[in-house]
């Protein structure tokens, strides 16, 4: 015992200091604040480089699937306009691409890094302030909503996932017309929950809901999900209405982000609500 | 040898009160960035005696720096630089052996083994601990101007107080 203790003493003097230094490199970015932000910034500056190249290697593998997919869904469009000159009326909401009314532009990103695991899920995309995305614009797919953007950098936009706490996006329940918050429990990441729905309200299970354009993140009308649950609390006055996305947040590559032009404007406006309070 | 090393324990008290009491207190500099620390308890490492395995001399700088940390409200920061600069120590100590080895049961001191031998140790050394505490507090590369600025000015100053310190100590035994 004593012989393997001086062992130690004199030859692991290096390895202690390995030890010892890594402890403290994790006390200095554990707390101390600036230390823990720089680390945290170079962090996710590193992962999100990184993880884009991962990710340009695996889209070369799979160009041969993607090709496939374009070229079909080149098809259906070419089908739709072919069909649309005889009958000179094309329906475009159901183009593969949403087509948006009004002040909103529309810009394609890649998702490079999606988390699902937490209570506050962030999504990152692989483009960012220099493409024109700033924080507060919505995130879509072609078949339902993604999230808002929170944070740009140069190249990447770090995106609040509909699966955060923090989230409540405006819904609509399209049948009815009854809106309301819509907020993640944090359990089922399939599941949303959608609140403050009178009790006097018309829901049926399968009732599609969507954005009720009340905000100037989310155009009104695109399509969230379907009601898979629904009831009312014995002493409540509200539903409590789960609700099913459309878009799995499991399964996101494509998305695209809302830029709407005209969102100053109307948050100045409603700023002058104040005055009459 | 026991009065040695009560001398030596209550030496590093003192060294550390004065550092934590006193010293901390002090702020030169302007700004929000780092300026110029004074830093003097990095002496009670140096001067430790040379028969200390170097085992224990990390294991020492560790909880010494360590317990600067919990007054600076800094955990890592103190601890890190400390065993950095002992981790040169037995390298600082082969460079600047004399002709005929180390005397049996010195301290690496002015009284022990001179002043030019001991600025040059502890120059050494001391460069090694500015520089990772400042970059271990500043810690972006991005302000290697303000981490090297800092370095040299704290290093400066605090060179000095611990050298006049040690001069007034030798001269006393």
């Amino acid at each position: 015992m004593w012989k393997f203790a001086r062992v130690i003493v004199q030859h692991g003097s290096l390895v202690l200091f390995v030890l010892l230094q890594a402890l403290c490199l994790i006390w200095v970015v554990k707390y101390n604040q600036p230390q823990q932000k720089i680390y945290l910034y170079s962090y996710q500056l590193m992962a999100s480089s990184l993880q884009s190249k991962v990710q340009r290697s695996l889209d070369y593998i799979s160009l041969r699937e993607k090709n496939d997919s374009l070229a079909e869904e080149n098809a259906r469009l070419l089908e739709k306009i072919m069909n649309g000159m005889e009958r000179e009326n094309i329906n475009e909401d159901s183009l593969h691409l949403p087509v948006l009314p009004g002040p909103y532009k529309v810009l394609s990103a890649r998702v490079i890094n999606n988390a699902l695991d937490r209570r506050n899920n962030m999504i990152t995309l692989d483009r960012g302030g220099q493409d024109g995305i700033a924080p507060g614009m919505g995130v879509i797919t072609a078949s339902g909503i993604v999230g808002i953007v929170t944070d740009t950098s140069q190249r990447y936009s770090l995106v609040m996932s509909l699966l955060h706490s923090n989230t409540a996006i405006s819904a609509r329940l399209s049948r009815s017309g009854f809106f309301g918050p819509l907020v993640w429990e944090g359990h089922d990441p399939a599941i949303l929950r959608l609140k403050a729905i009178q009790k006097y309200a018309d829901v049926r299970m399968g009732d599609t809901v969507v954005t009720s354009g009340y905000s100037v993140v989310f155009p009104k009308n695109l399509t969230i999900g379907t009601v898979s649950m629904h009831r009312v609390s014995p002493g409540s006055f509200t539903y409590d209405i789960d609700v099913r996305l459309s878009q799995p947040m499991t399964k996101l590559d494509q998305v695209y982000v809302i830029i709407n032009e005209q969102k100053e404007e109307k948050l100045e406006l409603e700023s002058k609500f104040s005055r009459y309070e | 040898m026991s009065k040695q090393w009560l001398g030596l324990i209550i030496r590093t008290l003192l060294y550390l009160l004065m550092q934590v009491i006193v010293l901390k207190e002090i702020h030169l500099g302007t700004g929000e960035m780092p300026g110029v620390a004074i830093l003097v308890y990095p002496v009670v490492l140096l001067t430790l005696p040379l028969q200390i395995p170097q085992f224990f001399i990390l294991l020492l700088s560790f909880c010494i720096g360590s317990l600067v940390d919990l007054f600076y409200l800094s955990p890592g920061v103190h601890a890190g630089a400390c065993l950095w600069m002992m981790l040169f120590r037995p390298l600082a100590l082969r460079l600047l052996e004399p002709k005929n080895g180390y005397p049996t049961d010195a301290a690496p001191t002015i009284s022990d083994l001179g002043v030019v031998w001991f600025s040059q140790y502890a120059g050494m050394l001391l460069v090694v601990f500015f520089l990772s505490y400042f970059i271990l507090k500043v810690f972006t590369f991005v302000y290697i101007g303000q981490i090297l600025l800092g370095a040299i000015l704290s290093l400066f100053v605090s060179g000095i107080i611990i050298f006049l310190l040690q001069l007034f100590f030798s001269f006393r035994s």
